[in-house]
């Protein structure tokens, strides 16, 4: 018996005719084949429908890869057809911009070195510490209903889900998922990214960050709650947001987004407000994520000179900063 | 043994199309809008495979095509095959469907594959507010509007494919696809 007639006994593989049901049968027969498949499939074990998911994520993630390089590559011959001038014009303003860099690393060197005294003085306990691990985008994947990047580094290079991810212009977002070589970022405005901020650069006043969908044609945007009642705007002096050390993943002060005013929030307490982000997070094609440092790495050894002089003493702590 | 190669052929046809979709969404990005263009998937194995193959083939595209999505694991598969099992459910005689038809029927998968994500966004993001469907109105239109010139150029597309592969890509009975 050949595996075709076998095949057909069994009448899974082959339609049945038409003559050998009745039409009102035939028109159940596939509902209740879905409703079979649907309570296998959700009885599957987690584990399982989760390998599954993973064993297609390896094996599409090479030509993810092999799609971003190609694009490498379009960009490179993009670039080697502009003429020679924009080239050198281009080369100028990059170089202008490395001696603002080279200035800002100096005085960020001042203040580091500062803030590193201050703190040995006064004993307080380490901030973690983060280093960068610069990714390529591959694709950017902004839908109704969700808003999410894939980037060109996973495991092999540290990362973990929930590291921050940043960019020249601010936040970007928090990974989720994380591949060999492939991980998915949750962006700063989707309704699903939320972490502790700060209004103003003075961090004094604190307030939760939560992303939130935008219309059509509009930039990203997100949102502020648990504002306090006696904070206010000024009308035409944005306000901006910045992370707070709270919020783990990222450092202190990075920029997420401005705002234009506060209302009031639906408790009535508190206030509200809309973050306009920065509208190059719908067209980023290199993000930093931020890997934090070994714990042994960002340890401060006190210095001799601030030991309180006795062993009970309660130091102040800076606020923020976990005990 | 002879493996039967149609209904790879046409699930390979499935996952370009997902694959072209993503990169246009990809260039859309700065934009503010998006397209979805699942609906033409599943007409073709519809019409043409039995329901073992068709299974094989609608699950093998729709697990490739959620891979990449943060939907619980095995739902744009299953949403495949909901369609799927609806048409058969309600059209049991359709053999041969003229292919504007076809295209018509996509059209209305596309449209009910869309209401059912955003549905699983609301229920999973917990988004009522008026720019979500602001967004979703002006996605939907879009993708309703572009899924009609890619029908007809996904069923060409798969028609050719199958030639190419040396099947038949004649409209037959889906005892004979095999």
């Amino acid at each position: 018996m050949t595996v075709k007639r076998r095949l057909a006994r069994c009448n899974f593989f082959f339609v049945e005719s038409p003559a050998l049901a009745s039409p009102r049968a035939s028109r159940f027969r596939p509902l209740l084949a879905l409703a079979i498949f649907v309570a296998v499939w959700w009885l599957v074990p987690v584990a399982v429908r989760n390998f599954s998911r993973a064993s297609f994520s390896l094996f599409e993630a090479p030509g993810e890869v092999a799609y971003s390089r190609l694009k490498d590559i379009q960009d490179y011959w993009e670039i080697r057809d502009h003429s020679q001038v924009d080239l050198i014009e281009a080369g100028r303003d990059a170089q202008r911009h490395a001696n603002a860099a080279d200035l800002q690393l100096q005085q960020a060197a001042t203040l580091e070195d500062d803030n590193q005294r201050l703190a040995d003085l006064l004993q307080l306990p380490a901030e973690p510490g983060f280093h960068y691990e610069y990714a390529r985008v591959i694709r950017r994947d902004e839908t109704t209903w969700w808003q999410q990047l894939v980037i060109r580094k996973g495991r092999l290079a540290g990362l973990e889900p929930g590291q921050g991810v940043v960019f020249a212009g601010g936040v970007v977002g928090r990974i989720k998922e994380v591949d060999l070589d492939l991980a998915v970022v949750e962006l700063a405005n989707s309704p699903l990214f939320r972490i502790a901020a700060n209004l103003g650069d003075d961090l004094k006043y604190p307030a939760i960050y939560q992303g939130s969908e935008s219309g059509p044609f509009q930039g990203p945007v997100g949102e502020v709650r648990g504002v306090q009642q006696d904070v206010s705007v000024p009308p035409g002096t944005p306000v901006t947001v910045v992370t707070s050390s709270l919020s783990g993943d990222f450092p202190q002060g990075l920029k997420l987004g401005t705002i234009d005013r506060l209302g009031p929030g639906a408790d009535g307490l508190f206030q509200t407000g809309v973050v306009k982000l920065n509208p190059e997070l719908a067209n980023l094609h290199e993000v930093a994520v931020l890997v934090p440092d070994e714990p042994s790495a960002t340890v401060r050894q006190p210095a001799p000179a601030a030991a309180p002089s006795h062993p009970s003493a309660n130091p102040p702590r800076r606020p923020g900063s976990n005990p | 043994m002879k493996i039967n190669r149609y209904w790879l052929v046409l699930a390979a046809a499935n996952i370009l199309l997902l694959m072209l979709t993503a990169m246009v969404n990809d260039g859309l990005a700065g934009w503010g809008v998006s397209i979805f263009l699942a609906g033409p998937c599943i007409i073709w194995p519809v019409l043409r495979l039995g329901p073992g193959y068709l299974l094989l083939c609608l699950a093998l595209s729709g697990l490739a095509g959620d891979a990449p999505l943060p939907t619980p694991p095995g739902f744009l598969m299953t949403v495949f095959i909901a369609g799927a099992c609806l048409i058969l459910a309600y059209r049991p005689e359709m053999g041969r469907l003229r292919r504007s038809q076809q295209i018509g029927l996509a059209w209305l998968c596309n449209g009910l594959f869309f209401a059912v994500f955003t549905g699983w966004a609301i229920l999973h993001n917990g988004s009522l507010s008026a720019a979500f469907f602001e967004r979703a109105a002006v996605d939907f239109g879009l993708s309703q509007l572009i899924v009609l010139p890619v029908s007809l150029w996904f069923f060409d597309f798969q028609e050719s494919v199958l030639v190419l592969a040396g099947l038949t890509a004649t409209p037959q009975r889906t005892e004979e696809a095999f």
